[in-house]
This record gives structure tokens, C-alpha cells and sequence, in this order.
């Protein structure tokens, strides 16, 4: 053998054992980089306890999924960014993410303007995109095929609370104190549906400007129509502000006020009893420990890292990477069409009773659990705000596809 | 049109009477909160030339430091009794080491606004870092209602800030009519040279006239505590607010911030009530502001 080709030999021989044993970014840089799970959430500004919940939420799933294995057999990194709160720094950070991070899956959002966003970009692109809070792309005019959501739908949460008072609370004056902007409009439909179906007299709306963080304006126009049933739909201070006054004004005592979609931090943030006397709907709770084994094993983790509980929108940050790496490692691929046709119809349970993807409009068919207050004194900890009277499900909760206008 | 405007007159006429007692009675609380904060702006401003944009941060850290004393503490009453005083301290440090370096410069007003601009900007993020963006929750330092007419219950707590208010009120228009210090600060706010030139430490005058004004609005920020969510941000939209009613009513003018603070506040939650009207209430305090500054420049109680 000649020098030339021992030496030639010799370093490639030499390049193989340092790939194969060398240090770890060798062997990553050569061989299989992370697949990178793009979560995209208002980490400050304006909802940002809620971020903070989606973040560790995110980070245990991830941290579950790498244990068993990763994705297609690689491991899968997170990358967080901030949208502020703010719909142009959304829109930014997202084509970021996408463009100069590479994320391999794009997920996010805790708020509608940063949902439509999202949705329009991977509707531009022709990528997925899977929303974290409730799921606003169910119609014909945001419907996108590659976009999905385990979250509840407004309609279908509005649904879920007429339901349940229709069978659980005498009289039939039903009243809608809401903000007055996109998503809480979306409720209105559902409530009026439902209102005929149980033979209710559903006296109407009363909006309050949004935002508003006083509603002690707008409280005697409510008891002006006597209702029966007060549902609200409110959010961020605005509920906090909502639920303080519910009790100052006397309405949690005259009325079954029903907060149609509540969640822990607004609660603690009202104060510890905040609750009593009133009900919310709520996609997921933590005290659902005591029926989901998963639920309980969630908690355990979260509670380690963050010393509190977690909110509703941390089941839906925990399930989103649990539910894409189950499907890509069925489908073997990352192809959105692959994952959509894996995702239509397809079961899933997780951390509450079991959830179906609809088809037609990609809507979770899935249960909404409705809590009752409890008093400052029956708080067994800081974060026991509620006792889970009933959950309420059932295809019947969402308009049809139909309707919709989506076949 | 006619049609609409018959059928709307005819929605408001059907409103209850009670319900617009309550209504009143909430613009009566509301405007109470108004009439505080104002106080505080119209006055430095009077006297310091200063306009106060960090007025809102100070209102909000009343009612932080409220909450961390109530923590502290467990006594809301004793809290709300301590929040002006280190109001005050917050005031004295701000107008002694930010303020007063700029008051001989050049551009002292436009420094002023800067530095008080720019400490309202900073102040929120600084409470988002320590407490987080969530609301703090507070204590119902007394239990609701107070009392019924018909089946209408008036909340005692907000009961409580109205007579809190106007008691406060009296010992202000107290100490400017009736003390020495008030004759100083009236004098000051007319003609600042001639007091210094009367022998007095004008110096000192403003320090204290400025701590006053902080420690009012940071008391009316531990006031709202129990009934409105405390957030870094709840001192944004009551700022705009307070400015309306200084500019309404006169900067500088005692009376008007009274006068224009319960009128701003009674129109804000009066026309929540009218069907279709209710963000009409912004509108027409911005229109009655434009108004006043286009035909009463220095307010409807400021002097010429």
C-alpha cells in the first residue's frame, strides 16, 4: 500500500470513530438534529399567567416524549417564543420560527387575534397549525384543513352551560351579560338555540364595551331583566373584576350566575372564595385527579415545577405534543396531509374522558365539566376553588357541519 | 329615524327609577375616585407646572402596597391608613431626586413630563416583575349590601369611599383655605416668584405640596382595592380620565377638580344605561374636554 492511500485510510477510518464516539454536537451535527415543536404564547403582556401555565405544560409533555423515545426516533427540542400580546409581534415571531428556526411543528396561541394570525399564516404556506385556546377556525370563513385544536369551541362551551341549566336550574328567564368583541358573539347563537330547544325565554345581551374592567355600570340593567339564569362570558380582569361584583351587587344570591368558561388564575386572583354561590364551565380541572389517573400524574409534575396548579389552557399545552408525536410516530412522517388524515376521527384521551376530532371541521367533540363554587372555609388548598358538579358532552353541543356551511 | 329615535326614548323611559338611583349612586362612587385623583393632579400641577403623567403608576402602587401590607399586616383598615404615607415617601423621593434637578433647566416643563411619562411607563413593568401579571386578590373589608330599596342593594363598601372621599375632599379645601401651608400653595400657584421672594422655601413647598398630591392618589388606588381588579395596569385608563376632568374643571382650581370629577364620573355610568349608548359616555367627556379648551381654555374654575 502506498503512504498516500494509508494515510488517506487512516483519517477516514480515524473521522468514523470520532463521529460515532466523539463528543455529543459531533455526533448530532453529523447525524439526526432535534425535531423542533414551535410553541408560539403571550409570555408577557396581557395573559401571560396563562403562558406561563402553556410553557410548563409544554416542557412536561416534551419531557415524556423524549423519555419514550421522541419523535421517529429523534429527540424533540422546544422553541418558545413571545408574542407580547401583540398581533403584529405574533405575526413576526411566527414567520421567525418558521423561517429562520425551522420549527418542525407550529403550535400556540392564547387569545383570538394571535389564533386568526397563526391560522392564516399555515393556510399561506399550506402547513398545520394546532391552536392551544378555544378553537375559533370551526366555520366556513377560518376553516383550514391543516388546522386542528383539542380546546372547546365558544359555541360549543356556550352549548355545554345552557344545556346543563336547562336540566338543572328552575326558571326560564335566561340573560347574557357579556364584552362586547368577536368571541364572546360567537356564544350568543348557541345560547338562543338552546333557549327554544328547553322552552326558555332568553331576554337578550348586555354588552359592556370591551375592554371593560368595571361591570357594576351594566349590573342593574341585568337585574332589571330578572333573570333566572345570568351566563357571562368574560375574560382576563375583566372576570376578576366580574366575579368581585357578582357578590357585591347581591346577583350571586338573587340569580344562578353561571360563568360560561373560567379558569384557576382569575379565580385566584379574585380571592380565595371568590366562587361561592356561582358556577363556571371549564374544559379541564385539576380536581378531575380524583377520576383520571393521567390528571393526577400531570398535577404531580406540574405542582414540582411551579408550586401551584395548573390552568385549563396547561391540559391543552400538555395534550397538543402528546397527540402530534403519537400521530407522527403512527404515520412515520411529518407531512401535514399524513397527520391530517391520521388526526380526522381519530380518539384521543389524555388527561379528561376521551375527545373526537370532527371530521367535517376538525371541532373536539369532547365533555365540559361545570363546577361549583365553594365557600372561603370549604377551600381544602389554596387552588380548591371548585367541586365538579357534572360534565356535559355530546356532538349535539356543536352546530352541524351542514350548518357550517363545510359539508 | 323617527321611528328609532321614539322607540329608543320609549326603551329609556321604561328604566326604572330605582335602577337609575343606582345608577346614580354608582357615578357617585366612581366620580368619588375621580374627584381624589384629580386633587392630587390639579394641585401639583397649580403649584409645580409639573403634568404629573405618572399620577396613574402612583394609583396603582397604592393599591400594590396596600396589598402588600394587608399581607403584612392582615388589617385592610390599618393598611389603608399606612398606604398614604408611604405614597407620600414614594413622592417625596421622586420629586427630591428626578424632579428638582430639572427645575432651573432650560426646558423644565418638557423634562418634567419626560420623567413623570417615563416613571409611568416603568412602574407597571416594575410590578409585573415583583407580583406578576396576575390580579391580587383583596379582602371585603366589609360585607355586602348595606341596605335594599325595592329589591336594589347599595353596596356598603362603596358607601364607605363616598364618605371617605368627600371627608377627604373637606380636609383638603381645609388645609388650602384655612392653614398657612394652603395660603402658601394658593400663593405659589399664582405667582411662585413672589412667594420666593417673600423669604419662603418655596423648595420645600413643592417637595411637600408634590408628596401630598401622590399620597391622595395612591390612597384612592388602595380605596378601589376590594371592588375593582388590582393589575399593573389599572392606573392607564383612570389617568385619561383624571386628565379630562382637570382640564375640565381647571388645572389648579379645587373646585373644579371637584365639581368636574363627580359630573365626568356621573356621565361614564350614566349612559351604560341608555340602549345603545354605552361607550357614548367617552365620547362626550372627550367632547366636553375639546369644548372647554377651545372656548375656556383654563377650565370652567381655572383662573384667566
Amino acid at each position: 500500500m502506498k503512504r498516500r492511500t494509508f494515510l488517506k485510510t487512516a483519517l477516514a477510518a480515524g473521522a468514523g470513530l470520532a463521529v460515532s464516539t466523539g463528543p455529543w454536537f459531533l455526533r448530532h451535527g453529523l447525524a439526526e438534529s432535534p425535531i423542533k415543536y414551535g410553541v408560539l404564547i403571550p409570555l408577557t403582556g396581557g395573559l401571560a399567567e396563562l403562558a406561563a401555565d402553556q410553557k410548563v405544560a409544554t416542557e412536561i409533555a416534551i419531557e415524556e416524549i423524549n423519555a419514550s423515545g421522541g419523535i421517529l426516533g429523534r429527540s424533540v427540542e422546544l422553541v418558545l417564543r413571545d408574542t407580547e400580546f401583540n398581533a403584529a409581534v405574533a405575526r413576526r415571531k411566527a414567520i421567525e420560527a418558521l423561517e429562520r428556526d425551522k420549527i418542525n411543528y407550529f403550535t400556540g396561541a392564547c387569545s383570538g387575534f394571535e389564533e386568526m394570525t397563526f391560522a392564516d399564516l399555515a393556510k399561506k404556506r399550506g402547513i398545520l397549525y394546532f391552536n392551544l385556546p378555544q378553537f375559533m377556525l370551526d366555520n366556513k370563513k377560518n376553516f383550514w384543513k391543516y388546522s386542528f385544536g383539542l380546546n372547546l369551541t365558544p359555541f360549543q362551551t356556550a352549548a355545554a352551560g345552557a344545556k346543563w341549566a336547562a336540566n338543572h336550574v328552575k326558571g326560564d328567564r335566561w340573560h347574557l351579560l357579556a364584552d362586547n368583541y368577536s368571541w364572546p358573539k360567537m356564544w350568543v347563537p348557541a345560547y338562543e338555540h338552546w333557549a327554544k330547544v328547553a322552552h326558555k325565554n332568553f331576554t337578550g345581551v348586555t354588552w359592556a364595551p370591551f375592554p371593560t374592567n368595571d361591570y357594576s355600570t351594566y349590573i342593574p340593567q341585568v337585574r332589571a331583566k330578572n333573570p333566572d339564569v345570568l351566563f357571562t362570558v368574560t375574560w382576563g380582569s375583566g372576570q376578576i373584576n366580574l366575579i368581585k361584583q357578582m357578590h357585591e351587587f347581591g346577583m350571586a344570591k338573587q340569580t344562578k350566575v353561571l360563568f360560561g368558561v373560567s379558569d384557576i388564575p382569575w379565580a385566584m386572583a379574585a380571592g380565595a372564595g371568590s366562587f361561592e354561590g356561582m358556577y363556571a364551565g371549564m374544559p379541564w380541572y385539576w380536581k378531575l385527579e380524583d377520576k383520571y389517573a393521567a390528571s393526577k400524574e400531570f398535577n404531580k409534575k406540574f405542582f414540582a415545577k411551579t408550586k401551584r396548579m395548573a390552568a385549563a389552557y396547561g391540559q391543552t399545552a400538555y395534550e397538543t405534543p402528546k397527540l402530534l408525536a403519537e400521530v407522527t410516530n403512527e404515520v412515520k412522517s411529518m407531512d401535514p396531509a399524513k397527520l391530517r388524515k391520521a388526526l380526522e376521527g381519530r380518539k384521543v384521551q389524555y388527561l379528561k374522558s376521551p375527545t373526537v376530532i370532527r371530521p367535517c371541521d376538525h371541532a373536539a367533540v369532547q365533555e365540559c365539566y361545570f363546577m361549583k363554587g365553594k365557600s372561603k372555609t370549604d377551600m381544602s388548598n389554596r387552588f380548591d376553588f371548585f367541586t365538579v358538579e357534572q360534565s356535559v358532552g355530546g356532538d349535539d353541543l356543536l352546530e352541524s357541519c351542514a350548518l357550517k356551511g363545510l359539508g | 329615524m323617527i321611528e328609532a329615535f321614539v322607540q329608543w326614548f320609549g326603551d329609556v323611559a321604561a328604566i326604572p327609577g330605582l335602577i337609575w338611583l343606582q345608577q346614580s349612586y354608582l357615578g357617585l362612587v366612581n366620580g368619588s375616585v375621580l374627584v381624589l385623583m384629580a386633587l392630587g393632579l390639579t394641585i401639583i400641577f397649580g403649584l409645580l407646572g409639573i403634568t404629573n403623567f405618572a399620577h396613574g403608576a402612583f394609583y396603582m402602587l397604592g393599591a400594590y402596597v396596600g396589598w402588600s401590607l394587608l399581607r403584612l399586616i392582615g388589617n385592610f383598615w390599618v393598611a389603608m391608613a399606612v398606604v398614604p404615607l408611604v405614597g407620600a415617601m414614594m413622592g417625596l423621593v421622586v420629586e427630591r431626586f428626578l424632579l428638582a434637578p430639572t427645575y432651573r433647566k432650560k426646558d423644565a416643563d418638557f423634562l418634567g413630563i419626560l420623567i413623570t411619562f417615563g416613571l409611568g411607563l416603568a412602574a407597571p413593568d416594575l410590578v409585573r416583575w415583583i407580583y406578576g401579571n396576575l390580579g391580587l386578590p383583596y379582602v371585603k373589608p366589609l360585607p355586602d349590601p348595606m341596605f335594599t330599596i325595592g329589591n336594589i342593594p347599595f353596596s356598603q363598601y362603596r358607601f364607605f369611599l363616598i364618605v371617605v372621599a368627600m371627608t377627604l375632599c373637606f380636609c383638603f379645601w381645609w388645609l388650602l383655605q384655612k392653614t398657612n401651608l394652603g395660603m402658601i400653595i394658593r400663593a405659589g400657584t399664582s405667582d411662585s416668584p413672589m412667594v420666593e421672594i417673600l423669604g419662603i422655601d418655596v423648595r420645600r413647598v413643592w417637595t411637600l405640596t408634590f408628596s401630598i398630591g401622590v399620597a391622595i392618589a395612591s390612597f384612592a388606588g388602595v380605596l378601589v382595592g376590594p371592588i375593582l381588579a388590582v393589575q399593573p395596569i389599572m392606573g392607564v385608563e383612570i389617568l385619561v380620565q383624571c386628565f379630562i376632568v382637570v382640564i375640565i374643571g381647571g388645572l389648579g382650581s379645587f373646585w373644579g377638580a371637584v365639581v368636574a370629577g363627580f359630573g365626568v364620573g356621573q356621565i361614564l355610568t350614566l349612559f351604560p344605561l341608555l340602549p345603545h349608548c354605552s361607550r357614548l359616555g367617552d365620547v362626550v367627556i372627550f367632547a366636553l374636554a375639546a369644548m372647554v379648551l377651545l372656548t375656556r381654555p383654563q377650565g370652567l374654575f381655572g383662573q384667566d
